[in-house]
């Protein structure tokens, strides 16, 4: 049941994203209501979220515990994020960027198969709750900032080079996603920082292990780092515009980059989140 | 005088013929008459009042600075003759050579077409709609049940071609398209900063709209500096000598040019300090002079957007594109308001003359059979009830056809000729609210 549930959701995040995609393809202007993709994510995280319910509810524990179930729950905070973003903009187009990310971790996800991970720690109750949703509502706002940064470059290069096409009409105005990428960023930093500090009660058992958890470890810590040097130059002032843009990305393809090698490293088949 | 074709049209007797409609527009008459027969709003009502007096059910006066249109149910001769009168007096000269005259279904149709800003000289055009309104609310008194209709009828279907196609869309001006441009660059235009190079008229067209977005101007003039208060006195803001605005491209959010200086005035020398010194926030420069005034060289800097004239109409011509071809769509939708509101009108009069025809005979077949069975004494109560019975049958059978096929020409737009015939046939007088009033709603 949580499985069929997820591919509904998956459906429906399918559909909301080729909704965006749609103007973006014509050649010229497009006029599109919010409701029709507001409605649509909307559906699609109340069905992911009932999915998550049903999984809880079958297994007996948050999915939060375990690579499929966490990266089902990042895939749901991406698409409430992406409502929230929606429905406060009236703009769609950051599903066009956060839609296919999402498509990409539910697919993942789903290949994946559900069920607990045998290396869940077992103890920890709360704590560990926290500590994995706080550390993915980080990663999740890391990936809005992006977002936010790709379109602002999109809608940037767009005005510079004088284009009046179906990007320009559809994209958000500039200000709007430099404002987007801040907040996500300023945000995004102190939750993630919560969840490293709440996996400090693991210490422990991540300084006696290789492989798998000193490349999670590793991956945390880089990402923090990443997250926290965008944000602290955003907060002084030093980025902003183009520059904090370029940054967010590169910033965001340097977490993903690290992810794959220190998995690769960790060994064949590794995975964590 | 011309139809809506422009072909000439024969003096219109009027008298019960249903909808009229008298106007002016920028097809028709130029600007010096239109500005003439712009009557001021508080003098409308006293217009629309005179000519209801003049005789007919019903007078509403739409006047923009595009048209003047007097709509009128059940016109006089004498209303007509009200209308040319004082369309004259106001330009000095015969009116009718500047007027169109419409009538019924193409009255409804002309009117449906204009809220729905079909008939705009940029077509499309978004204050037309309220104007339509406001025209109807001053003239309500007076306007009539007719009229009310029609005019609430219009306004939907303008509502209705406004949602259901892109006709009221996008920029089609250039300084729409200024604030447009300047939408997508900053979300919210309250309280941002513009910088007014020069006094031109289309700087202050565009100022004048990001004004109404709530864009505060400093105009900065070189020898024009009356001009310049001129703009600040209507618009708020400040006016500043010349080259008091190079330093503002430090702090302003905007910058319009539109200054008659042979070069560009605005060069990355002059003005790329200020701009370097903004930490990274948007600069949208919008150049409307020709020749150009700001150096190309000056778009090229970080965060910084330029846009010339030629962009600006760019825009303002795609859109236009976009509503022309949304045209047809939207012609569709009025042809299917027009028709709807045709309906219920065409059935008003062949309503009242139906009941009135009925009430005819069945007046005259209670008097036949009155005076046949005072004759008829002899029948018992049972024949007297089946005589009876057999009239009435024999009027409904007689009347059903004629009701039946009135109707049917009445939803085809031939109903009140045809109901004028029945009542002339049947002398049955003329219907309800025809003398003046406005009850038979």
């Amino acid at each position: 049941m949580p499985t069929t549930l997820h591919f509904v959701a998956l459906l429906c995040y399918t559909l909301t994203v080729g909704v965006v995609v749609v103007p973006l393809l014509r050649l010229r202007e497009v006029h599109q209501s919010i409701a029709v993709p507001l409605s649509l994510t909307g559906t699609a995280v109340a069905v992911h979220f009932i999915a998550l319910l049903a999984y809880a509810r079958a297994v007996g524990t948050l999915p939060l515990a375990g690579f499929a179930p966490a990266l089902s729950s990042l895939g749901f905070l991406l698409g409430l994020l992406t409502l929230a973003v929606e429905w406060i903009t009236r703009e769609s187009a950051i599903a066009v960027v956060v839609g296919p990310l999402v498509l990409l971790v539910m697919v993942v996800a789903l290949a994946s198969g559900f069920g607990p991970a045998p290396s869940v720690p077992v103890q920890g109750g709360s704590w560990f709750v926290l500590h994995v949703a706080a550390s993915l509502l980080g990663l999740a706002l890391m990936a809005v900032a992006f977002a936010a940064a790709a379109l602002y470059l999109l809608q940037h290069r767009e005005l510079k080079q004088r284009k009046f096409g179906a990007a320009f009409h559809f994209l958000p105005p500039l200000e709007q996603l430099d404002r987007l990428n801040h907040l996500a960023l300023v945000v995004g930093f102190p939750v993630l920082t919560l969840g490293l500090i709440l996996a400090a009660r693991y210490v422990g058992d991540f300084s006696n292990a290789g492989g798998e958890k000193a490349a999670h470890l590793g991956w945390g810590l880089l990402s923090w780092v990443v997250l926290g040097a965008i944000a602290a130059a955003r907060i002084r002032g030093g980025l902003s515009g183009r520059k904090a843009a370029l940054a967010s990305i590169l910033g965001f393809a340097a977490v993903a980059a690290a992810y794959l090698v220190l998995a690769a490293l960790a060994g064949g088949g590794s995975r964590f989140i | 005088m011309t139809d809506h074709a422009g072909n000439p049209v024969p003096p219109v007797d009027t008298h019960g013929s249903g909808l009229v409609l008298v106007g002016f527009n920028h097809r028709t008459a130029p600007i010096e008459v239109r500005e003439r027969l712009a009557w001021p709003e508080r003098e409308v009502p006293q217009v629309t009042t005179g000519l209801v007096a003049s005789g007919g059910k019903g007078a509403v006066l739409l006047t923009t600075c595009n048209r003047t249109e007097f709509y009128l149910a059940d016109p006089a001769p004498e209303t007509l003759s009200e209308i040319w009168k004082r369309s004259e007096i106001r330009i000095g000269a015969p009116s009718d050579q500047y007027a169109y005259v419409l009538r019924d279904r193409d009255v409804a149709r002309h009117l449906f077409r204009v809220a729905s800003g079909l008939d705009s000289l940029v077509v499309g055009e978004s204050q037309i709609q309220g104007q339509v309104r406001e025209a109807w609310e001053l003239s309500r008194h007076v306007a009539g049940p007719v009229l009310h209709r029609l005019f609430q009828s219009a306004l939907g279907a303008g509502g209705r071609v406004r949602s259901e196609t892109p006709i009221g869309t996008g920029s089609a001006s250039v300084p729409t398209a200024c604030v447009d441009l300047a939408r997508k660059v900053f979300s919210d235009l309250v309280g941002r900063r513009a910088l007014v190079l020069g006094t031109g008229e289309m700087a202050e067209l565009a100022i004048t709209c990001l004004v109404d977005e709530g864009v505060r101007p400093i105009v900065a003039a070189h020898r024009n500096m009356d001009r310049a208060l001129q703009i600040v006195n209507r618009l708020g803001g400040q006016a500043i000598e010349m080259e008091e605005g190079w330093i503002h491209f430090g702090d302003v959010d905007l910058v319009i040019c539109s200054t008659a200086a042979p070069h560009a005035i605005v060069t990355a020398e002059r003005v790329g300090g200020a701009i370097r010194s903004r930490s990274g926030r948007p600069l949208l420069v919008l150049d409307i002079a020709v020749p150009r005034d700001v150096d190309p060289q000056v778009g090229t800097l970080e965060n910084v957007f330029l846009y010339d004239i030629d962009d600006l109409q760019g825009v303002a011509a795609q859109t236009i594109g976009d509503r022309k071809r949304a045209i047809p769509v939207a012609e569709r939708i009025v042809d299917e308001e027009v028709g709807y509101f045709w309906e219920w009108y065409a059935s008003l009069g062949v309503t009242d003359s139906v009941r009135a025809l009925r009430d005819r005979m069945e007046q005259t077949r209670r008097s036949e059979l009155e005076r046949a069975l005072k004759r008829l004494g002899h029948l018992d109560p049972g024949d007297r009830e089946r005589i009876e019975h057999l009239t009435r049958a024999l009027m409904n059978k007689f009347l059903h056809e004629p009701t039946i096929r009135l109707r049917a020409a009445a939803s085809n737009g031939h109903g009140t000729q045809l109901a004028e015939t029945l009542r002339f046939l049947f002398d049955l007088g003329k219907p309800a609210g025809s003398e003046g009033g406005d009850d038979h709603e």
